[in-house]
């Protein structure tokens, strides 16, 4: 039983790693080296590889480890899915769990065998491997519903944190008057950041729907929809690593007692045929091995000279049979069939209306591809959510249309998109959100917006200057206009880059409709797939200049050099001078 | 005539203090002259209203401090203090959005060698936290005294409090440190702003609260700063003039001067009146009367912006 303890050490070990990544914890590892990302299990999710890689028609280096895995079943089999899955580990949990709460029932026992004889329609993977896939082909990317590492990412990162930052940061306002007591200052102040997300209801319901599963049968998830579990078990069908059983006759030979297929939690051995396995659906848990009370069953690459010979021969015949496919095999190849069609079908209809979400789409993060191409690749795990330290990255629910469900979306009332942060793009998985590196400050996102009939100043003629006051990139400037008193802002397109920290700090909000007096719009955003973010800005003549100038330097010096059209805009800022007669903003007679 | 004249002798015993001050180990020297000079402040009928020291900004600070009589005047043994710096920019002194690290560290020097219980540098941010913090070289700056300086913005450190007497708003969430302070001390940078004119000591109270958008939103600005420092009053008031932001004020970026001033004194309406006169903004030259908001303050008796009637004491390290 040692292996089953160590199988279980791998799992809860991956379980906790993969939380803990997605948590960010990796970021905090001492070391100024590489550090693991948020995103580095993700990426192992192959039906991600396939899915990301085939819908986005590009060589993904970020998704090479999720490859990787899926050779690996050539070897092994679906030895990632008993061994790895961090899904898996959940699922396996889940049922425990409800067969300990079984338990406490009447005839515990006969219930679990029922549960665990029950035939899984496992052929259904297959077919949501194949739609996925086809959808792929034709551009769309849809397996951020069911691909396991994406679903178990978003539920960790953006269903089970908030709730569980909340009870740290309690715990810190417990514990401050005690740390200030006894000096420890810095630990008084300490706050833990409580972020909130869109659609984690869904994101809780559907896993909870997950689990359930396990009350009709042992690992449901992973038999019967797992995209991944699909993927694996076609590569692993010949992995020379597998189940071999020493058949009848020989010494130690199995005596057909059905021990194995009982215990087996993927349903791969038939209770009447054990000697026989299928070798696509096999987890290699190793279980069948451990429960034999005779030995016959091992985990091996060849046969051992003579003894399997019978059941080498047993499984080959029905295959190597010329004319009609085993009625496995066939019904493989039906659902197969069936998720292309639903694939198609499925993509037909995403690219006739895409058009579900606003027509003048949504704010993207910074550096993340043309918007096609960055619904093909996003996955949904939502980590660059998690990793964004302002929480303006959100899921979005519909607002990017049906398919771009869980896709993030910057939601400046919430929080600003630092310049100086690129932790979404560290936190990709597919590198849908491209790494802009020193380049970062130029990647526009859209274009702030003044409704002068509900801003302050334009419309209620108060002093207020507060968007200007926080803009880093000096695009809104308080100019004097007929007939006010005041200064009253102006956005300088060329200039912004949609930071949004006008947004967040604007004052006030409008009733009817929640929005701020400014707002950002998707308008103008830079979302190019490659290339230089700076060459893009300044061949559109922006002129986008975050790093603070030298003292007393004039405007213009730095970033992009400005252009015949801005050339009558000697002073972005505007309110560096008094107006001819006038007096500077704030002074009066 | 300002009693500059009378006040002469005064000065170049502060010419001593600064040379202390100016000493690497100005701070184990610094105490004693302190201690002279309160002295002799006393003998002549009081210490000046308000200083103003031209100099590096450690031994500008020190000279201004310790002309008003020492650190000891404003902070008894014990006490908690406050020290309210601009630091809600992530930027460094010299493009003028926020107080020199280096004023801060001799206000915190002072207040501790004062014999001051605890001693915190607090600052809400407009900028992340943390890279104001860092940024600002604040913190950097403090390092020897513990974690002092912080920048809290949970809501948890913040209490809602009424203000009695208010004449608009009567209500806002103030840090909680900063109202169970026994003394509160304003470090602001001098700096232009679009919307009040200046940012001086009165405008720079507003770090101190949570709901700042509605003191621009709901009720005049102006009369809201003075609302809010009837609640928060500074003992002392310590403007730092190293480099001074004339225009495009407060986030910047705009004109700055390098006028190595530090202005300082227990009245905090009297030290913003002398940095708005002290200095050009936009070019030119503006009474203090001409800032609405000091000119509110004023009225309504925090102090008083009527500099010829003040003792000011200026010196030049």
């Amino acid at each position: 039983m040692n292996r089953q303890r160590a199988r279980r050490a791998s799992r809860w070990l991956c379980l906790t790693a993969f939380v803990l990544l997605a948590w960010g914890t990796g970021q905090a590892l001492p070391g100024d080296g590489w550090t693991p990302g948020r995103d580095l299990f993700v990426r192992l999710d192959p039906a991600v590889a396939l899915a990301a890689s085939v819908a986005g028609r590009a060589f993904i280096a970020a998704a090479v480890p999720g490859l990787v895995v899926l050779a690996s079943a050539m070897l092994f089999g679906r030895a990632f899915c008993g061994w790895v899955c961090p899904f898996g580990a959940m699922v396996d949990a889940g049922d425990a769990a409800w067969n300990r709460l079984m338990k406490a029932r009447r005839r515990p026992a006969r219930r679990r065998q029922d549960a665990r004889r029950r035939a899984v329609p496992r052929m259904l993977k297959y077919g949501v491997l194949a739609a996925v896939l086809a959808a792929a082909l034709a551009g769309l990317d849809l397996v951020f519903w069911a691909a396991p590492l994406p679903l178990a990412a978003r539920f960790w990162a953006l269903a089970a944190w908030p709730p569980l930052a909340r009870l740290a940061e309690w715990g810190l306002a417990l514990l401050a008057p005690l740390a200030r007591q006894t000096g420890a200052t810095g630990l008084s102040f300490a706050e833990i950041a409580v972020p909130g997300y869109a659609a984690t209801g869904y994101v809780i319901g559907f896993l909870a729907l997950v689990l359930a599963g396990g009350l009709l049968a042992p690992r449901l998830w992973c038999r019967m929809l797992c995209p991944a579990g699909a993927a694996l078990g076609l590569a692993g069908r010949m992995a020379p690593w597998r189940r071999r059983v020493v058949a009848y006759g020989a010494s130690g030979a199995c005596t057909a007692c059905g021990a194995c297929a009982l215990h087996c939690p993927a349903g791969a051995i038939a209770a009447d045929a054990p000697l026989a396995t299928d070798h696509a659906e096999c987890l290699k848990c190793l279980r069948c091995a451990d429960v034999c009370p005779v030995g016959a069953v091992r985990f091996a690459f060849r046969e051992s000279a003579g003894t399997d010979a019978a059941t080498a021969a047993s499984q080959s015949t029905p295959v190597t049979t010329p004319g009609a496919l085993p009625p496995h095999a066939r019904s493989q190849r039906r659902a197969l069939l069936a998720g292309l069609a639903v694939g198609t079908c499925a993509a037909a209809l995403g690219h006739a209306a895409p058009a579900l979400g606003r027509p003048e789409g949504v704010l993207r993060p910074p550096g993340a591809l043309p918007e096609p191409e960055f619904l093909a690749r996003c996955v949904r795990c939502g980590l660059c959510a998690a990793a964004c330290p302002t929480n303006t990255l959100q899921p979005a629910w519909l607002a990017s249309g049906a398919l771009g469900m869980f896709s993030p979306v910057v939601t400046p009332a919430r929080g600003f998109c630092d310049p100086a942060c690129h932790a979404c793009a560290q936190g990709c998985p597919t590198t849908a959100i491209r790494g802009l590196a020193h380049e970062r400050t130029f990647a526009k996102i859209g274009t702030a917006e003044v409704l002068r009939d509900h801003c302050l100043a334009w419309a209620k003629k108060k002093r207020c200057l507060v968007c200007d006051e926080v803009c880093p990139y000096d695009a809104i400037a308080l100019k004097p206009e007929p007939g006010y008193t005041v200064g009253v802002p102006h956005v300088d397109p060329a200039r912004c880059a949609g930071c949004g920290f006008c947004e967040k700090h604007c004052p006030e909000t409008v009733l009817a409709s929640g929005e701020k007096a400014i707002v950002i719009r998707p308008r103008d955003a830079l979302r190019i797939a490659t290339g230089s973010m700076r060459a893009a800005a300044e061949a559109r003549g922006l002129r986008l200049v975050f790093t603070p100038k030298k003292p007393g330097e004039g405007y213009g010096t730095e970033g992009a050099p400005p252009t015949g059209s801005d050339a009558q805009d000697p002073s972005p800022g505007a309110d560096t001078g008094p107006a001819p007669g006038g007096l500077p903003p704030g002074f009066t007679e | 005539m300002r009693r500059r004249d009378f006040l002469k002798w005064q000065i170049s015993g502060a010419l001593w203090l600064a040379a202390g001050a100016g000493l690497p180990a100005g701070s184990s020297i610094f105490p004693p002259l302190a201690g002279e000079a309160r002295a002799a402040s006393a003998q002549s009928g009081g210490s000046p209203d308000i200083v103003v020291a031209k100099g590096s900004p450690a031994a500008a600070t020190h000279a201004c401090v310790g002309m008003l009589g020492g650190m000891g005047r404003f902070v008894k043994t014990g006490q908690k203090v406050v020290i309210k710096p601009n630091m809600s920019f992530a930027a460094d002194a010299s493009m003028g959005t926020n107080t020199h690290p280096e004023v801060v560290a001799a206000l915190a020097r002072m207040c501790r060698d004062a014999g001051a219980a605890s001693v915190l540098v607090l600052d809400n941010p407009l900028a992340p936290a943390e890279q104001c913090i860092e940024r600002s070289g604040i913190r950097a700056a403090c390092s020897e005294f513990g974690d002092i300086v912080q920048a809290p913005t949970a809501e948890r450190f913040y209490r809602e409090l009424e203000i009695a007497g208010a004449a608009q708003m009567t209500t806002n969430t103030f840090l909680r440190d900063a109202l169970e302070a026994d003394v509160l001390i304003a470090a602001p940078t001098a700096k232009s702003h679009s919307s009040t004119g200046v940012s001086l000591g009165l405008k720079g109270m507003m770090g101190l609260i949570r709901q700042r958008g509605m003191m621009h939103s709901r009720y005049d600005l102006d009369t809201a700063i003075v609302d809010l420092n009837t609640r928060l009053r500074a003992a002392l008031t310590v403007i730092d003039g190293t480099y001074v932001l004339t225009t495009g004020g407060p986030g910047g970026p705009g004109k700055v001067l390098q006028e190595n001033t530090v202005i300082a004194s227990a009245d905090p309406v009297a030290a913003d009146a002398c940095a708005v006169e002290s200095f050009e903004w936009y070019g030119r030259r503006f009474a203090a009367r001409q800032v609405s908001h000091i000119r509110l303050a004023h009225e309504r008796g925090l102090g008083s912006m009527d500099l010829a009637a003040r003792a000011i004491a200026r010196v030049t390290l």
